[in-house]
């Protein structure tokens, strides 16, 4: 018996002896917030703890197996510059590794990272990208609770409780829409949910439920269609954007403007009808004492036992009313949540469903505003099966402690589900932490359970059925190039703008290079070339690109403008100008895979201009004869339809006339000048016969739709007709803009859309040939509509 | 002979006089006439839901396509769309058949927990319509007439009628719309008073072929 005791106790004493670990597959990258040490890894003379311990217990290996990334710019940096240094560490890691791919795991804004990294660079290259708690705007509805703090903040602010927020700037900022002003995200959508959005809530509520006359129109449009309708700039210009959002935001680069709009408009319509409605005591009660915090631990400490004050006091008295609060009402939604369930999905916007809006043929139809760009490269990158396979960790808490821990942020109060990014593939996994006693934004990483997450989920063994690149195949720094040539017409009244733009070129570094063959000017003018706000240098018509990694674009302006204090030049010049353009990858090096199919990608060169086409009507045509019969008659006709004319002369006696047959042209230019020398001997009547250019009927028909809408491309065709004329030879040799283009609008009205065609026409003469280029015009009128929404 | 084919004759214009008769007494009538009722409150919220009551049909007045969730029965002569909706929040919908004779009660509570677990979203008690809405009779061009409120209102297809109730236990307001509407609701709603409005639209005669099942397209 005692000797069973000992086993027993040895057996428990003594730790398991555990199988030696396999070698990892794929090494490892640790990527931390910048200036953060997050992983626990070895660091003055401390031994490795944490994540960094598991891994190596798990028989990766320091160094070979085992990379921390740190973000070169420290504390405070921008997570997104961190990509170009990470993408060296993958390449070092790999080689270190003799592995063809690697796994990266990036913690917060670490995480964006490592998405800013899988964005620009190789993609192939990694096998598994774990994204631990990273703010990549993945949840509508959880950066939306978000904001309802901020909501609370300004409402005390609004009652003079935050100086800053209480300056006359910020009123001014949130109703233009002026972003710098804000600190991030969560204030401005507060702010404009105040000032703009909760307004107008009110003014559609009245004019579109109560003072609406009864007939056909007495189902109400939805807010967003009220204001479609009745706001339209407003709708255009901030709801309808995909513009991107300031970079000292976190999501920066993820998210629209439409995503933090959407966010507002929402945030707008809860906060009218809680105002409305009374059911804001809540807020109201705890926000009303006018304290003035001096910090955010402050604050919270302070509010958060008023909160709780407030809250026993509802309880006790007026629970229900307590219970209905916007506050608690948001939380109790998420906790109704599960990872694995529809309801969280629904709350995962890429974009936000608009119906009604009229489509291309005019009935209504439904229209989706990408809100989220890092959301929807995911989407595409799962639809053409590629991108590494995904972990995401987050958590998602009520977390009633949390106003009592002075570290606390807001973020960490309310809510953390942002980290998800749907939908999930087959091979990836998301995993929420839940629960009132779950981790939270810093405790995440901290827990043993997270921590053997993830060390289990970089050892499975996974193969995503991804495309890559063998590293064998590659060379460590490639080049390629790639040219294009075109011509365009420019004047300077409307500068030209071509935009070239190109899948192909994101994910490199090279040089871009346009070429002007810029022709002469006259006396006083000069040629102005220019892009954006890009840096670029223009020496004798050419402009060079250094183009980044990130970049997949570049726009270059030419335009000839009248030098400055030069007078009486204010007549429009129009000229034509070639242009090549020339892209040359400098350098690969760990960068994207080079072009995977021989023949390039399309790059698209788009002309950007108030005018289809500059070319104007030109035409040469017949328009005059003159004749000399000899004998001092002198005969004349101007009617350009009498192209050939047969001439009856009775000479008064005989003798040797020279009879002279002269064509001109519209532009008095001669065609044709014939020459007889008649012998004349009775006095019959002679007869002489000449033939001038006679010019073939052409037809130019722009064919496209007659109303459209702003910020869609409209697609245009261009059909010539030429009749046939015996003897002459009739090409169209050029179409402009051509034979079928886009055009977009980004202004609603009444606009004509012109193409224009010339054509060659060569007319055989037995004395000379005569070539002319005219050039015919079509044109077709365009309603342009701002998108507007029907019910 | 001659006998047998006129008792023949007789015998098939019986059946056709039958099947005249009886057709749209089995099969119901040919076409509906659609009533939109909206019922708007200012104060009937007891709590904020996370969304909208789900349409109970979607009416396309443009093409006259009535999509509903599920089959209707076709045999009552008028589809009512009732919803009830507060600051702009549709917070009830039904799509019910009537008859004439058939009532709407405009007291009788309504309820939405908005959610499984939640709580009652509707303020029954500051809905301000205490009387019922009757269908009286519908003509043959689908022209309805209605009772509400003690008073009759013949609505032609297209006319719509409001009417509304400024306060508990107030008069309705018969001028509206019009310039004293829009004052009385101007005031109402700077002064926080509750208010209740009833919209009726008739949109007229309607095919039951084009009644769709479904979401709208």
């Amino acid at each position: 018996m005692k000797r069973a005791l000992l086993i027993l106790i040895l057996a428990l004493a003594v730790p398991a002896v555990r199988p030696a670990a396999a070698a990892p597959r794929y090494p490892v990258i640790l990527v931390a917030p910048p200036g953060a040490t997050t992983w626990g890894q070895p660091r003055d003379g401390r031994a490795p703890s944490g994540l960094y311990r598991r891994l190596l217990q798990a028989g990766y290996v320091s160094g070979r197996t085992l990379f921390v990334f740190e973000h070169p710019g420290g504390a405070g940096a921008d997570p997104r510059s961190g990509a170009a240094p990470l993408s060296r560490l993958v390449a070092q890691a790999r080689v270190a590794a003799g592995s063809e791919r690697a796994q990266l795991v990036g913690y917060s804004s670490g995480g964006l990272t490592v998405c800013h990294y899988l964005k620009g660079y190789a993609r192939d290259h990694i096998h598994t990208a774990v994204l631990a708690a990273t703010p990549v705007g993945g949840s509508f509805l959880a950066t939306y609770y978000r904001v309802q703090w901020e909501v609370m903040r300004q409402e005390a602010a609004f009652r003079g409780g935050f100086p800053w927020l209480s300056s006359p700037e910020i009123p001014r900022a949130a109703r233009s829409g002026a972003f710098p002003a804000f600190p991030d995200a969560g204030s401005y959508v507060a702010a404009r949910a105040h000032l703009v959005y909760a307004p107008l809530y009110g003014e559609y509520v009245l004019e579109s439920r109560w003072l609406n006359l009864p007939g056909r129109q007495a189902t109400a449009p939805s807010f967003e269609a009220w204001l479609a309708r009745f706001r339209p700039q407003l709708f255009a210009e901030y709801l309808l954007t995909a513009a991107e959002v300031p970079s000292t935001w976190v999501a920066a680069g993820e998210t629209s403007r439409s995503f933090y709009e959407f966010m507002a408009l929402q945030t707008g319509r809860r906060l009218y009808l809680v105002k409305r409605t009374g059911l804001s005591d809540l807020l109201l009660h705890v926000f009303s004492d006018g304290y003035l915090p001096a910090s955010w631990e402050d604050a919270l400490r302070h509010y958060g036992i008023r909160l709780l004050e407030v809250l026993g006091g509802h309880l006790l008295h007026a629970g229900r009313a307590a219970l209905t609060s916007t506050f608690l009402e948001g939380m109790g939604e998420l906790a109704g949540f599960s990872p694995e369930g529809p309801a969280l999905h629904q709350v995962l916007q890429t974009t936000v469903p608009l119906t009604g809006v009229p489509r291309s043929d005019g009935a209504p139809g439904r229209v989706s505003v990408p809100v989220n760009a890092g959301l929807q490269r995911w989407h595409q990158w799962r639809r053409e099966g590629g991108g590494p396979r995904l972990v995401v960790l987050g958590s998602r808490l009520p977390n009633l402690w949390q106003p009592l821990i002075p570290t606390a942020g807001p973020n960490d109060l309310a809510v953390e589900v942002e980290a998800m990014l749907p939908p999930p593939g087959p091979e990836d996994t998301i995993r929420i932490w839940t629960g009132t006693w779950g981790p939270n934004h810093l405790t995440l990483l901290g827990r043993a359970d997270v921590q053997e997450f993830i060390v289990r989920e970089l050892t499975r063994r996974v193969e995503p059925a991804r495309t890559h690149r063998p590293l064998a195949a590659r060379t460590p720094a490639e080049t390629w190039s790639w040219q294009e040539a075109g011509r365009v017409r420019v004047s300077s009244w409307h500068p030209t703008q071509i935009r070239i733009t190109s899948e192909r070129l994101a994910g490199v570094r090279g040089e871009l290079v346009v070429e002007f063959q810029l022709p002469e000017l006259p006396a006083g003018w000069d040629w102005l070339l220019g892009g954006g706000d890009r840096q670029m240098s223009a020496g004798a018509g050419r402009v060079r690109f250094p183009l980044g990694v990130m970049d997949n674009e570049a726009v270059v302006g030419v335009r000839p403008a009248p030098r400055e204090g030069t007078a009486g030049l204010s007549s429009e010049l129009v000229k034509d100008v070639s242009y090549q353009v020339r892209f040359t990858v400098d350098s690969v090096a760990d960068a994207a895979s080079p072009p995977p199919v021989p023949r390039p990608d399309p790059i698209r060169v788009v002309r950007t201009t108030k005018r289809t086409t500059q070319r104007h009507a030109a035409r040469t045509y017949h328009q005059r004869w003159i004749w000399d019969l000899g004998d001092g008659t002198l005969l004349e006709s101007d009617d350009p339809e009498r192209t050939s004319m047969l001439v009856e002369h009775r000479y008064a006696r005989p003798g040797s006339y020279t009879v002279q047959a002269t064509a001109y042209d519209n532009h008095g230019r001669v065609i044709r000048h014939l020459t007889w020398e008649h012998q004349v001997e009775g006095t019959d009547t002679h007869r002489f016969f000449a033939q001038s250019i006679v010019e073939p009927e052409v037809s130019v028909t722009v064919k496209g739709p007659r109303t459209w809408v702003t910020g869609r491309p409209a697609v245009f065709r261009v059909a010539v007709q030429v009749s046939e004329v015996p003897g002459v030879h009739r090409e169209v040799v050029s179409i402009d803009p051509a034979p079928s283009f886009e055009v977009w609008w980004e202004r609603p009205g009444r606009f004509t859309v012109q193409a224009a065609a010339t054509v060659r026409i060569t007319y055989e003469f037995p004395e000379r040939r005569v070539t002319v280029h005219n050039t015919y015009v079509g044109s077709v009128s365009v309603e342009v509509l701002a998108p507007v929404i029907t019910d | 002979m001659m006998k047998r084919a006129l008792g023949l004759a007789a015998l098939l214009c019986l059946l056709v006089l039958a099947g005249w008769w009886l057709a749209p007494r089995l099969l119901g009538p040919p076409s509906y006439v659609f009533l939109h009722l909206i019922e708007s409150n200012t104060h009937g919220l007891a709590r904020l839901p996370a969304g909208e009551f789900p349409a109970a049909a979607h009416f396309h007045a443009d093409t006259g396509a009535l999509w509903v969730p599920a089959a209707v029965g076709r045999k009552t002569p008028v589809l009512l769309l009732y919803e009830l909706d507060s600051l702009g929040l549709r917070t009830y919908a039904r799509l019910q058949g009537l008859r004439p004779g058939a009532t709407v009660r405009l007291a009788e509570p309504r309820s939405w927990r908005g959610g499984p677990g939640g709580s009652e979203v509707i303020a029954d008690g500051e809905r301000l319509f205490r009387s019922d809405l009757s269908l009286q009779r519908v003509e043959r061009d689908g022209t309805v007439h209605l009772e509400a409120g003690g008073g009759r209102v013949k609505l032609a297809p297209g006319q719509g009628w409001s009417w509304a109730v400024l306060e508990p236990g107030g008069r309705p307001v018969e001028a509206m719309p019009g310039p004293a509407w829009e004052q009385a609701v101007r005031e109402a709603f700077a002064a926080n008073r509750p208010l209740s409005r009833l919209t009726v639209v008739n949109y007229g005669r309607w095919d039951w072929s084009r009644v769709k099942v479904g979401e709208p397209r």
